[in-house]
């Protein structure tokens, strides 16, 4: 590789980046319209420097990442109305009789399959009010249900292609299709998520063996009801079903994620009620994160020109051509805890140009892609604030009365995420010795 | 008096009137005994601090994360949950939940200022204040509606006023 130059635009790009990201991370401005006035600013900026065009600008955006993101938006958007999700909820509690640890593995394992194909924030505003009905009417407490729900959402989003953006923007920068990336981080998914479980049971050994009362009321519910749109549920489900089988043979059909992801979009439309303005359903379309993203796009992208990515990438080249392993497993818990605490997208965003880089030179990056996948996933529930998910369990603890303080959030949230990347790590042991 | 010449001051009715230090029991048991829906908060000297309606007493006593997300869970909460958030609110402060800035007129504006006022705050009720902002009346549904029920010679409309 070349060596990079320190030069005019290279200055003016991280100075601009620089100050973009810390804004964002101070989180004292909304995070879109600061990454979206820092991508203007690096765009006006290229044109005066000659450093990078307007093409060379919209060149970054990656449409696939943000397709495949905007499908999954509309279907959720139109299933999260229908009532399926608080229908599968009542139906797990049911199962479970009420007994608090059994309702814990129950609803986890329900947030955790959800959000292995949709979106966390969502399972979760639809689950959580679930356990917290239900806790108050075993008179049973709701904290563990919820922080076992927003940690469980994190740990599925980790499991496939489409569970977590961070995991779409990686998977297509490396190359991974859905298949593989299942067949990678389900299987480590799947085992923090029994750690996890086996953990929250000795934190909450207590509440979790209070004994539950009303428990007739809880069967005499009749989870059917909460079904307020049978008919759009019994379009949407098979769209959704049909939509996961070509996620999984989308090698063989050799049609991209993101085209998938549109396809079970505008057949729902299509299907739902193909006269009505869909306006309702875009209202719900996360306007704000598409933004988000493709700000992110440029920026980075402009970094990537001028040669900043480059020079990040050569301070740690000869490091991980020594040591690769120690380099991923670095990787992952330095993301972890940058994560818990800064939004994983723009990390996720950074680093991906800088592994490219390394590939180029000739460092193998394929388990540093998974170091990275479980890094920005895991970090997600160490802290309040690691995840969007975990703030509406929180928001709705506090609803309910009964907060999730910040010290109990730590001594679970962190306690789960380090448990997981105990589990990362034996994975990416074992990664190394097979992949390349 | 003439259908033309109604103004507000004619209309307008007593406003039953807590002080802002009042809590959520004291709101309702004033709404009971007044037989009525709103009730005005005035601050420490007398002036205007809020407006609340039986709308914003279900708001305090429905937690969020059932009426904001989650309609459907609305139908399987119990008796004994919906007593529980009940007893939550008893004592918080009015000013919790109430609206801080009610649309307001006085009795020098007119009745159309007044409906428009209310269509565009979406509340059906509005105070009519002093000069020093302070609660004279309220014009509310019923009075706006006999407004416009005398307009057009309806039955059953209130006598003149």
């Amino acid at each position: 590789m070349e060596t990079v130059h320190i030069d005019t635009p290279f200055i003016i790009s991280s100075v601009i980046a620089a100050l973009t990201l810390g804004v964002i991370i101070s989180e004292k401005l909304h995070r879109t319209i600061v990454a979206f006035l820092g991508a203007i600013i690096m765009m006006v900026a290229g044109v005066a420097f000659n450093f990078f065009s307007a093409n060379d600008a919209f060149a970054t955006v990656d449409l696939k990442t943000l397709g495949l993101l905007f499908g999954s938006m509309i279907m959720v958007a139109v299933l999260e109305e229908t009532g399926v999700f608080q229908y599968l909820g009542i139906l797990t509690a049911q199962k479970t009789k009420g007994n608090p640890w059994l309702l814990m593995v129950g609803l986890g394992f329900l947030t955790f399959s959800l959000s292995l194909f949709l979106n966390n924030v969502t399972t979760v505003m639809l689950v959580a009010p679930v356990a917290i009905t239900i806790a108050r009417i075993l008179k049973i407490s709701p904290i563990p249900l919820l922080i076992s729900e927003a940690i469980m959402a994190n740990i599925g989003g980790v499991g496939t292609l489409v569970g977590h953006p961070p995991n779409i923007l990686i998977g297509y920068a490396a190359h991974i299709s859905f298949n593989q990336f299942f067949i990678h981080a389900f299987p480590v998914a799947f085992a923090s998520l029994i750690a996890t479980l086996l953990m929250l049971k000795l934190i909450y050994k207590k509440e979790l063996s209070r004994k539950p009362e009303n428990i007739e009321e809880l069967m005499r519910m009749r989870p059917k009801e909460a079904i307020v749109q049978p008919k759009i549920a019994m379009i949407t489900l098979p769209v959704l079903a049909v939509v996961i089988i070509l996620f999984f043979i989308q090698d063989k059909i050799g049609l991209d994620a993101s085209v998938i992801s549109l396809i079970g979009a505008a057949l729902v439309l299509f299907l739902v009620n193909p006269k009505k303005d869909p306006k309702d359903v875009f209202a719900k379309i996360e306007v704000s994160l598409l933004l988000f993203f493709t700000s992110l796009f440029v920026i980075f992208g402009a970094l990537e020109k001028t040669g900043v990515l480059d020079y990040l990438a050569q301070l740690i080249v000869s490091d991980a051509k020594e040591n690769l392993l120690m380099t991923s497993v670095i990787i992952m818990w330095a993301g972890a805890f940058i994560s818990a605490v800064i939004d994983n997208i723009p990390l996720a965003v950074a680093m991906i140009p800088i592994i490219n880089h390394l590939g180029m030179e000739g460092v193998p990056t394929g388990i540093l892609w998974w170091a990275l996948i479980f890094g920005v996933g895991y970090g997600g529930h160490g802290t309040p604030i690691g995840s969007a998910a975990n703030l509406v369990a929180v928001a709705q603890s506090e609803q309910n009365g009964t907060p999730i303080t910040l010290k109990i959030w730590l001594k679970t949230g962190m306690a789960s995420m380090i448990i997981c990347l105990i589990v990362g790590t034996i994975a990416l042991l074992v990664m190394n010795k097979y992949i390349l | 008096m003439t259908v033309k010449n109604i103004k507000i001051e004619n209309v307008m009715r007593k406003p039953h009137i807590v002080k802002d230090t009042a809590t959520f029991f004291d709101v309702v048991s004033a709404m009971i005994s007044n037989h009525t829906n709103s009730i005005i908060v005035v601050d420490k000297d007398g002036k205007l601090a809020g407006e609340v309606s039986v709308l914003n007493l279900l708001k305090e006593v429905i937690p969020p994360y059932i009426s904001d997300e989650n309609e459907v869970m609305a139908h399987f909460v119990t008796e004994d949950v919906f007593h529980e958030d009940i007893e939550k609110v008893k004592n918080v402060p009015v000013s919790k939940f109430m609206v801080v800035d009610p649309p307001i007129v006085t009795i020098n504006d007119t009745l159309v200022e007044a409906a428009i006022k209310a269509i565009s705050s979406e509340r059906s009720r509005v105070v009519v204040v002093d000069a020093l902002n302070k609660p004279i009346g309220v014009l509310t549904r019923t009075e706006i509606k006999q407004v416009i029920g005398k307009h057009l010679n309806a039955e059953g409309c209130f006598p003149d006023y």
